[in-house]
């Protein structure tokens, strides 16, 4: 929703929330809208991991357990305060969050999965088996409830706390996932090795998508067990953990407003099965499999598309501005044009049998263009992930403008200053053109995690200022005006612009591009030329992987030619075309044998 | 020194299971990078399809209750024969409809569809049986037998040695047949496969059945030595998962040696305190990703930019 | 034998074949050759029926083959030593020729006839025929993948890239072998980045470069084009 719209929907929605308590007298109802209020405000937290950083955890009850039993301990044995014990108890499970997802985020996919189902099976393991302290099936009774001076909450009160609390959430996530968090859960989700080329760690974000929805399950069991004032391990299943997951995707991941169709709908179907738990059940997986086919963007994707017909307005992006000033790249630091800007020493690297990398010592001037060719399987690209830090050098050294950059990781490099683009495009496909170019802003984007979250003035000012910067840096490559279009809608040769832009934006002082020419036609690849001479005349020294001899030619000021993972010529374009050791690379040696008897002869077709 | 025998010998008989339902998760790993996520639910199939044909042809209804005698090994051997039909049905079924519309797409949407498609199957299952844990007699007699002072039953000997049996039987078959070369052909490179002329989906679609019917397989064998129920499926699914993850998933030697191992590390530690079993293993899977995720016998994959 | 009617092929929005046309007449080698990227293996996969065709036919021995899946081109008599080797590393050489043979319903002892036959022309694949073949040397590899294609007695022979890798004296080997292979009277399509040898060994050839034919002709006529050079290394500066 655009921000005018939200500007005014927002208010008119908590008035209409706020007062709906009090319209509806029935118990029943009352309790569904708890629950709504409750499993909404869960799946805003978990829809950050699943929806956006796209971790499947199937294993969040236990953190719903360890809110809810966090909360049932402190109260009922401990006789706290239920009100500090509430935010205790989101604590208590954003701390578990952190146990779990450190150990488990190293692993992907179905391992993941698998984990987090082990995590769950755990933690409800130990909530029945150890009777002694949390009371198995039993449970704790007890537990006390909120209240505001003498008088406990009422159904009633309690429906409007939930009711504050998911707005008060709903305004955090808003203000947490329109900004740089958001992109950057979004990058982890699509192209990880592109999140992290362009300066995102994506093991950290992951692991605060992971406590962000910890805090938020853990609050949401609390609500539960202090409402009840009672808890039993019978509240902790595996189907509980699938509930959650199926409010997010069925509602909608990646969405803001995809956990709040998924509560509101999934709650009431919850409640009016509840007298046939297994039929329950049985829908739960039925509506999974139907998601997963006619839904894959939820309800709020669905809805989205048909609201984008009936009211156009009220998803508009902010225009884009039609001219811009010029793109000034501001160096914090003078680079030395005598030294050489990357030095590589001996760099090796073997997988079994194949080097691709065979003792490869190259180095890279100040402000020039350099080339790097050599034909099919040469160790072009392995060259380029060492330098880039996706892949670490079994032998050999490597120092950037004065640092040794040899042990680290492709996103510590990038904020070092080396940028790059892929040869088979990592674009954010589903993103916007300027959200693209606005995660390559990431790495010098400082502002921490509260005040984006609270949505403070420093956030907003700086996300300003990248957006500006960003339609600056699209403007000089010529792609201003398809800022608000989505990524992976415009023609190939625009895509691979996209990706230099996004590489620009980190603020590169040494750019590899590898392969940029791919795929592109001959006039397009004659663009390509002005395009990486504007690049160097800004100040950014380039290294390139091409095959397209013409680009290479016209653009270097330097080549170096690979073969068998190692180097064997470099010099002037000129000179190297003309050298034999090149030629005989490319189209193998003079052959000695009789050459074969000519067939009809034809004229040759030039 | 007898408790740690016996826990050995029923840890082997455990592993057994593990064993058989790994390995088929190994199958369609390997031919398909996917794994059905609702394997547990299958091995409950099939331990309540046997049950269910059993008591048919004692002439029981199929929420009746079986007598020893009831159960023969003929109409065991039948509820065998009936299991893999309708397990292997199930498995082109599921192949249709969880795995192949999502393959190879962004997401892993084709683990939430196996779990989607397990828990229809666990869910259509309490509605025919209901949720109380049906009994099956072994159909070789309870007389526990002693072997160095420990005990064993029957039915643990006949699940260690058809789990043997069978994974003894696939190795040959993968290392010496031609359909079990193709197989391997497939789950190295399709492509490469299909350059000889192999029918790559039919393969595929192979691989399903079997590892269905493995899973169904392990339901049969179990369901006397344990309370079948219909909820005894995920935590099941879990532990053979974690063995083909300690062993290496894309090995089915590793996945069968995880099997075992993990049935012992169970048991023995069952002995020492019954309530940690469940939570000693998952952690020692949390360790083992941690360390080495490809498993003891995996191979690591390396991907490539 | 094999008739290639504008064929056009893409990869989402790239489009590797913009629309090649060529032909391949029993008994002769014809290469195309041509530098990174230029669409050589997509060609071949195209053929081969691993990659949809967007646009185009192919036909061969008069049938068009245009859709049909890859499984049943083999038994039709095209056969492939794929870009890369791609062997079954896990099994060994005996049975990578053995997989050669699938799509064959032949007896154990003319199978066994003809994988000696095999070792025949590639003699060093006899001392490791128990071997698994990935922990065989590339060359020996590049061998293997060609008998195996052999295996299956085909009528076309495709042969992508098998000089890709390789050092200089193994890929003379290769070529020769290759040429063995042409006096036994087998059809060949050599797709191949080292022009010099293809052009050699071949009767006819074409230039591919991005996606479409830019040269025909015989191979000795393209061996002396200095165009060709062009093709690979740029005009000269």
């Amino acid at each position: 929703m655009s921000r005018n719209a939200h500007l005014y929907a927002f208010p008119a929605v908590a008035v209409l929330l706020l007062g709906l308590p009090f319209a509806v007298s029935n118990e029943f109802y009352l309790k569904v809208m708890f629950l709504a209020g409750v499993y909404y405000v869960a799946a805003a937290g978990f829809n950050v991991l699943v929806g956006y950083a796209g971790q499947k955890s199937l294993g969040h009850a236990g953190l719903y357990a360890a809110g809810a039993y966090t909360a049932a301990l402190l109260t009922a044995k401990l006789g706290w305060n239920p009100w500090v014990a509430f935010f205790a108890a989101g604590v208590v499970a954003g701390v578990f969050g952190i146990v779990i997802a450190l150990p488990s985020l190293r692993v992907k996919g179905p391992s993941l999965a698998m984990v987090t189902i082990g995590f769950g099976i755990v933690i409800e393991k130990i909530a029945t088996e150890w009777s002694d302290v949390f009371g198995g099936q039993a449970g704790i009774h007890s537990v006390l409830p909120l209240r505001l001076g003498a008088e406990p909450f009422a159904m009633r009160d309690w429906v409007l706390f939930v009711f504050l609390l998911g707005l008060i959430t709903h305004l955090l996530m808003r203000s947490l996932l329109s900004g740089k968090y958001g992109r950057a859960f979004l990058a982890v989700h699509t192209a990880e090795v592109a999140a992290e080329s362009v300066g995102v760690s994506v093991y950290r974000f992951k692991v605060i998508a992971f406590i962000v929805s910890a805090v938020t399950c853990g609050l949401a069991g609390a609500l539960v067990a202090q409402q009840n004032q009672y808890i039993n391990s019978d509240f902790i299943t595996f189907g509980l953990s699938i509930f959650f997951l199926l409010v997010v995707l069925f509602g909608g991941g990646g969405s803001i407003y995809g956990p709040l169709l998924g509560a509101i709908v999934l709650t009431m179907v919850d409640a009016f099965l509840a007298r046939w738990p297994h039929l329950q059940h049985f829908v739960y997986g039925a509506l999974l499999l139907f998601a997963l086919y006619a839904m894959p963007d939820g309800l709020a994707g669905a809805l989205r598309g048909i609201g984008r017909k009936i009211f156009p307005r009220l998803h508009e992006r902010p225009p884009v501005p039609t001219a811009v000033a010029e793109w000034q790249l501001q160096r914090s630091e003078l680079l030395h044009k005598e030294a050489p800007l990357l030095e590589a020493k001996g760099l090796y690297k073997a997988y079994g049998g194949v080097v691709p990398t065979n003792d490869v010592s190259i180095a890279i001037r100040t402000g020039h263009v350099h080339s790097l060719i050599g034909p099919n399987g040469a160790g072009k690209t392995t060259l380029l992930n060492i330098l880039s830090g996706i892949v670490p050098p079994d032998r050999g050294t490597i120092v950037f403008n004065g640092a040794d950059i040899t042990e680290l990781v492709s996103n510590q490099i990038c904020r070092l200053g080396i940028g790059r683009t892929f040869q088979n495009l990592k674009l954010f496909a589903d993103m916007t053109v300027l959200d693209n170019v606005l995660l390559g802003q990431h790495p010098h984007m400082d502002v921490g995690f509260w005040p984006c979250m609270l949505g403070l003035r420093s956030a907003s000012r700086q996300e300003r200022e990248a957006r500006e910067e960003a339609l600056r840096i699209l403007d000089f490559l010529g792609l201003l005006d398809k800022a608000n279009e989505i990524a992976g809608s415009l023609p190939y040769g625009l895509q691979r612009r996209l990706e230099m832009a996004r590489a620009l934006a980190t603020h590169p002082k040494l750019l590899l591009l590898d392969e940029p020419a791919a795929g592109l036609n001959p006039q397009e690849t004659h663009e390509l030329i002005g395009v990486i001479a504007r690049v160097r005349d800004k100040g950014i020294t380039v290294l390139l992987i091409e095959h397209h001899m013409d680009l290479v030619m016209a653009i270097s000021d330097h080549v170096i030619v690979l073969d068998y993972g190692a180097k064997i010529a470099e010099g002037a374009p000129a000179q190297v075309q003309a050298n034999p050791k090149v030629i005989a690379a490319y189209l193998g040696e003079e052959s000695e044998e009789p050459a074969a008897p000519a067939v009809q002869p034809r004229p040759a077709v030039a | 020194m007898e408790a740690i025998l016996q826990a050995v010998l029923s840890g082997l008989a455990l592993g057994g299971v593990y064993a058989l339902v790994a390995l088929g998760f190994n199958i369609t790993n390997n031919t398909t990078k996917t794994l059905n996520f609702g394997q547990g639910e299958f091995l409950v199939a099939g331990a309540f399809i046997g049950v269910t044909l059993v008591l048919v042809l004692s002439g029981k209804g199929h929420t009746g209750v079986l007598q020893p005698e009831d159960v023969t090994i003929v109409k065991y051997l039948t509820g065998l024969a009936a299991i893999l039909v309708v397990l292997g049905i199930l498995g082109v079924f599921l192949y249709y409809t969880a795995v192949r519309p999502f393959v190879g797409a962004a997401g892993l949407a084709w683990v939430m569809s196996t779990i989607g498609f397990g828990i229809i199957i666990q869910n259509t299952a309490l509605g025919i049986w209901g949720p109380a844990p049906l009994a099956i007699p072994s159909p070789l007699g309870n007389e526990v037998i002693r072997v160095a002072g420990a005990g064993i039953l029957p039915q643990e000997i006949l699940i260690f040695v058809v789990s043997i049996v069978v994974m003894v039987a696939l190795d040959l078959v993968l290392r010496k047949t031609k359909i079990g070369k193709a197989v391997r052909a497939v789950a190295h490179n399709k492509n490469a496969a299909a350059l000889m002329g192999i029918n790559v989906p039919a393969i595929v679609i192979l691989a399903f059945v079997v590892s269905s019917c493995l899973a169904g397989l392990g339901g049969l064998l179990i369901a006397p030595v344990t309370t079948a129920s219909v909820f005894m499926g995920l935590v099941l699914a879990l532990k053979a998962f974690s063995a083909a993850i300690i062993g290496g998933l894309d090995n089915p030697r590793g996945c069968i040696l995880g099997g075992f191992m993990l049935g012992l590390i169970e048991s023995l530690i069952g002995l020492w305190h019954a309530e940690l079993r469940e939570i000693s293993i998952f952690v020692l899977i949390i360790i083992v990703l941690v360390f080495k995720p490809e498993g003891l016998l995996g191979r690591k994959i390396v991907e490539k930019v | 034998m094999l008739n290639v009617k504008d064929l056009k092929v893409n990869y989402g929005a790239i489009d590797a074949l913009k629309g090649i046309s060529l032909e391949v007449r029993q008994g002769e080698v014809v290469t195309m050759i041509g530098g990174n990227g230029a669409g050589k293996s997509t060609l071949m996969k195209a053929i081969s029926g691993l990659e949809p065709v967007a646009g185009g036919q192919i036909v061969f021995e008069g049938a068009e083959i245009t859709r049909m899946p890859a499984h049943h081109r083999v038994p039709l008599g095209i056969a492939q030593s794929p870009e890369g080797r791609q062997v079954f590393p896990d099994q060994s050489v005996r049975d990578n020729l053995m997989l050669g043979a699938y799509h064959r319903d032949a007896k154990p002892e003319a199978l066994e006839r003809e994988v000696e036959e095999q070792f025949g022309i590639f003699p060093r694949l006899k001392e490791r025929q128990d071997q698994p073949a990935g922990t065989m040397s590339g060359g020996e590899q590049q061998m293997l993948a060609m008998a195996r294609a052999l295996m299956s007695k085909p009528k076309l022979l495709l042969l992508d890239e098998p000089s890709l890798g390789l050092a200089p004296l193994i890929v003379r080997d290769i070529f020769g072998v290759i040429r063995a292979v042409r006096e036994r009277g087998m059809t060949i399509l050599l797709v191949e980045q080292m022009a010099n040898q293809a052009l050699a060994v071949a009767d006819r050839g074409y230039v591919l470069e991005t996606g479409r034919i830019t040269m025909e002709g015989s191979g000795k006529e393209l061996l002396a084009n200095p165009k060709i050079r062009e093709a690979y290394l740029g005009k000269a500066h």
